[in-house]
């Protein structure tokens, strides 16, 4: 139900919630994440998207942290150090966490009118290739990633690469880094092909509608309420 | 006479020094279907990229409705539809109507056109179950029909094919077919490029073998196919085979 209500709000007030809340929460107390967290994983739970299946996904953001955490503690090895460390994962989480909403709540078509018509006011920025990059960049990620992927089934056929972790690491990423180089290039033409112009019409027309002021209004009183507590 | 709808004239083309097509002549007429033979490496692919405006040649002109390529490539891309030989690696959105709408799109067409275009472009790939799906979860025949889709919302006069049915079972295949089969009874002239001419037997009226960069046979398929395989190209009654 949460899930289908966030559906119909307009991305443009996904992203402004988004970044109104992210900015807050570096200000937020440890208290404030937490509760903004809670929120959060209540709104998951409701929309049926399920805990581990978030996890599998945030997998590489939590890795990130727990590697933060680790680095924190190793500048200063006290209590407080770990405290801190754990409470800016926790931002980091939580911005995440937040995006993802954004982002499994929002098709690509309206994420990418959304940054033109955000970008649209801005002075000496031509929106619509931002937006065509956006685009791009949305259909590009799970490509990197199936090319990683096959990188390393490749390995794995060939028994894996038992050498030193720089060793792995560099068999690795180059063949990925030509994979994707070529497969981005192949898009550009694509793209090309398809008489790819900067003064272009859209199929999709977002609406500003009450429900959406409404959300930014929320959005903008949690803030005030996560900076002030 | 009437101007060709695609004139090559000795295009010539190298890269890095060495030359990928030689003085290449090529005409297609609206409404023809042109299988593009040759092994790997012969210059197929450079040849159809030269259709789009995606290459130029380094000497001679490719011409679309009397609009020389080069100098307006804006043009041959709205007449040339291009598919490329690994269909998913031109799908430019994530999700399936947004990709359709792209080319229209770019056309500056006004919503209601690019949603008429995107709806008569997927039912006549037989893809509008697929219209809200994610591109990234689409299977190998749905891409290359979501591919064709998205070149045929833009409503062009000529098809340029990269080998259209390689990694499709015999089902994909015929369903490929037919949907050219189809395109082409609508006036709609199709350049495909093979190495494997057999599964285009029914469809295809005229082939043209490119060899070494240059066109080696130019003429009607049946008879162009006689010892074709001297040039790289699939013998069509050798059993097997048949990919592309």
């Amino acid at each position: 139900m949460t899930y289908i209500a966030l559906e119909e709000v307009d991305v443009r007030a996904k992203f402004l919630a988004l970044v109104l809340l992210s900015v807050t929460l570096y200000m937020a107390s440890a208290a404030s994440v937490a509760g903004l967290a809670f929120v959060i994983a209540g709104v998951y739970l409701l929309s049926g998207i399920r805990l581990r299946e978030l996890a599998g996904e945030m997998k590489l953001v939590l890795v990130i942290v727990a590697a933060g955490v680790v680095g924190r503690v190793a500048t200063e090895p006290t209590f407080h150090g770990l405290f801190e460390g754990v409470v800016a994962g926790g931002r980091f989480v939580v911005i995440v966490a937040l995006a993802y909403l954004v982002a499994t709540t929002s098709s690509s078509g309206e994420m990418e009118a959304a940054v033109e018509s955000l970008f649209h006011r801005l002075p000496f920025v031509r929106e619509s290739d931002w937006a065509a990059m956006f685009g791009a960049a949305v259909r590009f990620l799970p490509v990197v990633s199936d090319e990683a992927r096959e990188v390393k089934r490749a390995h794995d056929s060939r028994l894996g690469d038992r050498r030193r972790f720089d060793h792995r690491l560099k068999t690795l990423a180059y063949p990925m880094l030509v994979g994707s180089l070529r497969r981005a290039d192949t898009l550009a033409l694509a793209m090309a092909s398809r008489a790819y112009s900067p003064d272009r019409s859209r199929l999709l027309r977002l609406q500003w509608r009450r429900r959406d002021s409404l959300t930014v209004s929320v959005a903008a009183g949690a803030a005030a309420a996560l900076a002030l507590l | 006479m009437t101007d060709p709808l695609l004139k090559a004239a000795d295009v010539t083309c190298s890269r890095g020094g060495e030359p990928v097509l030689e003085d290449v002549d090529l005409e297609v007429e609206d409404g023809e279907f042109v299988l593009l033979l040759g092994g790997n490496g012969s210059g197929k692919t450079t040849l159809l990229h030269h259709f789009n405006g995606l290459e130029s040649p380094d000497e001679g002109y490719v011409e679309v409705d009397g609009v020389d390529v080069t100098g307006d490539p804006g043009h041959a891309r709205e007449d040339v539809g291009m598919v490329f030989q690994d269909a998913g690696s031109q799908i430019v959105s994530e999700r399936v109507e947004d990709d359709v709408a792209f080319g229209p799109e770019n056309l500056g067409l006004p919503q209601e056109e690019i949603q008429t275009r995107v709806d008569e472009a997927l039912e006549s790939v037989g893809a509008k179950h697929l219209r809200d799906r994610s591109t990234h979860r689409l299977s190998g025949g749905e891409l290359r029909r979501v591919a064709l889709a998205g070149v045929l919302a833009m409503q062009p006069r000529l098809l340029a094919l990269d080998e259209p049915l390689v990694g499709l079972d015999y089902t994909g295949s015929r369903a490929v077919l037919e949907e050219l089969k189809d395109l082409n009874d609508d006036g709609i002239a199709v350049v495909a490029a093979t190495h494997a001419p057999r599964r285009y037997l029914d469809v295809a009226d005229r082939a043209v073998v490119l060899y070494e960069g240059g066109v080696a046979e130019d003429g009607r398929l049946s008879e162009v196919l006689d010892g074709v395989e001297r040039y790289g190209v699939e013998p069509v009654d050798e059993l097997g085979g048949g990919s592309g």
